[in-house]
């Protein structure tokens, strides 16, 4: 007579992987000489501990932003403010946006993609601390890059149907539990996005100094500094206004941080036209600084 | 908080609070779980902040600070040829050289959390031998040169004289 699973099988695997994995990597360290094993280990050990450093240092950070946005949005849900027009105006950029993006569903699709771009590209502490930092030109073509990113994004959103989720997730009824729902979405999604952001600059310890364009990108879209942070990067990171540029767009536009969000709250071709949009957005920004 | 982020306590105190009663409200079973693992958590974060995670910045990043180190290296950034050559002193954390950088002296510029800190000052080249232990605080006198390293222009005080600001004695031997 066959067994009878009450869950399928491989869950039962999935359950004892880890465990599997960590006993066949200790087997495998075995079976090398203590002094080529060692050293290694602490290496790995060391960086390990940086990730978790790093990790729990962007999760206390960005704490009381996520708090703030997840009691902000629950409260304006409850009192029917305009959310979009908050989102755009609240200065607390991608982290509180983690917690109050799935309140911005129901809202018209090219708005909320208006509030969700300038909203972290653009928001007040944002455009304060490019302008101290870096100046008032650089704050102009941070916005001319952001109003860019916007419209296109709010274009394609707007031409993209909705996914089958949205809308149809649960609606908070009472203040307490939308602030729940919304905070512990929050940190599930700053959680994984700090998680990658950690490994990269745990990993990535050497000089960045003479990176083109390109590689100031992707560097921004992992690293996705808040954005009272990524002005102060960029000028520490990169010599070059076009770099700077593009690291500061891509690193509110295009980063992990905020395609996380957006996939887990409008769905995957929405985060694509998102990203889409953020790239375009660097290079006509990149090329307006050059001129 | 300073080590991890630069956060005023009654905001961190704020924020606990709020997750504290949104935890409580949910009345989930796993609640006493997380707290415990939270507090696990907690005990396995060092007591004092790691080095950055870039080597330092010999250029100035922020214009609003005001102390005789980011001045000079403002300094620096628009009339380079006022500094150069000239013997300055200025005030920061001391280093020791390692195999690939010179001892430097720099503050750190924190703007969000760890992660975002970069350590922004002057290599230094001294004239004897420093004995100092690294993230001691330190005046440091010398002569302001330039040199290219991998591409990038950096300033190093040249000559320089590494006095431990704490005992206001000097750390040379």
């Amino acid at each position: 007579m066959p067994l009878r699973f009450r869950r399928s099988p491989f869950t039962y695997l999935r359950r004892i992987g880890l465990a599997v994995l960590v006993l066949v990597g200790l087997i495998a360290a075995a079976s090398f000489p203590p002094a080529i094993v060692v050293p290694r280990a602490v290496a790995i050990a060391t960086d390990l501990a940086r990730v978790w450093f790093y990790f729990c240092s962007m999760m206390v950070g960005a704490a009381p932003f996520l708090a703030a946005g997840a009691l902000a949005a629950a409260m304006a849900v409850r009192m029917r403010v305009a959310l979009p027009l908050f989102a755009m105006l609240f200065p607390g950029c991608d982290c509180s946006m983690n917690a109050y993006a799935p309140s911005l569903r129901h809202a018209r699709p090219g708005l909320s993609a208006v509030a969700i771009v300038w909203g972290s590209c653009c928001n007040p502490l944002a455009l304060y601390t490019t302008a101290a930092v870096l100046g008032p030109r650089m704050l102009m073509y941070r916005m001319i890059a952001g109003a860019i990113a916007t419209a296109l994004t709010a274009a394609a959103w707007s031409k993209i149907p909705a996914p089958p989720h949205a809308g149809t997730c649960a609606q908070p009824h009472n203040f307490s539990r939308s602030l729940v729902d919304l905070a512990g979405r929050g940190v599930t999604s700053f959680a994984i996005a700090a998680g990658v952001s950690a490994v990269f600059l745990a990993l990535r310890t050497h000089s960045m100094h003479g990176l083109g364009p390109g590689a100031a990108a992707l560097v921004g879209a992992v690293l996705s500094p808040c954005s009272s942070a990524d002005a102060l990067l960029a000028r520490a990171l990169f010599a070059e206004p076009g770099t700077q540029l593009v690291f500061v767009i891509a690193a509110q536009c295009l980063d992990v941080r905020q395609l996380i969000v957006v996939y887990r709250s409008f769905g995957a071709t929405r985060a694509a036209g998102a990203c889409c949009a953020a790239i375009v957005a660097c290079c006509i920004g990149r090329a307006l600084v050059q001129r | 908080m300073e080590a991890l982020v630069r956060a005023p306590a009654p905001v961190m105190i704020a924020t606990a609070a709020i997750f504290a009663v949104a935890l409580f409200k949910s009345r989930s079973r796993s609640v006493p779980a997380g707290l415990i693992a939270g507090v696990i958590a907690g005990c396995t974060l060092p007591g004092n902040a790691p080095a950055s995670w870039q080597t330092v910045i010999t250029h100035a990043t922020l214009h609003s600070a005001h102390n005789d180190l980011f001045d000079a290296l403002d300094t620096l950034d628009a009339q380079p040829g006022v500094l150069l050559g000239r013997h300055i002193w200025v005030t920061g954390v001391w280093r020791p050289p390692d195999r690939e950088n010179l001892a430097t002296v720099s503050q750190r510029v924190m703007a969000c959390c760890a992660a975002d800190a970069v350590d922004i000052g002057f290599d230094v080249v001294p004239t004897h031998i420093v004995a100092l232990p690294a993230g001691t605080r330190v005046r440091v006198g010398g002569i302001v040169n330039e040199m290219l390293r991998q591409g990038e222009t950096r300033y190093v005080l040249r000559d320089a004289v590494v006095n431990g600001s704490n005992e206001g004695s000097s750390g040379e031997r």
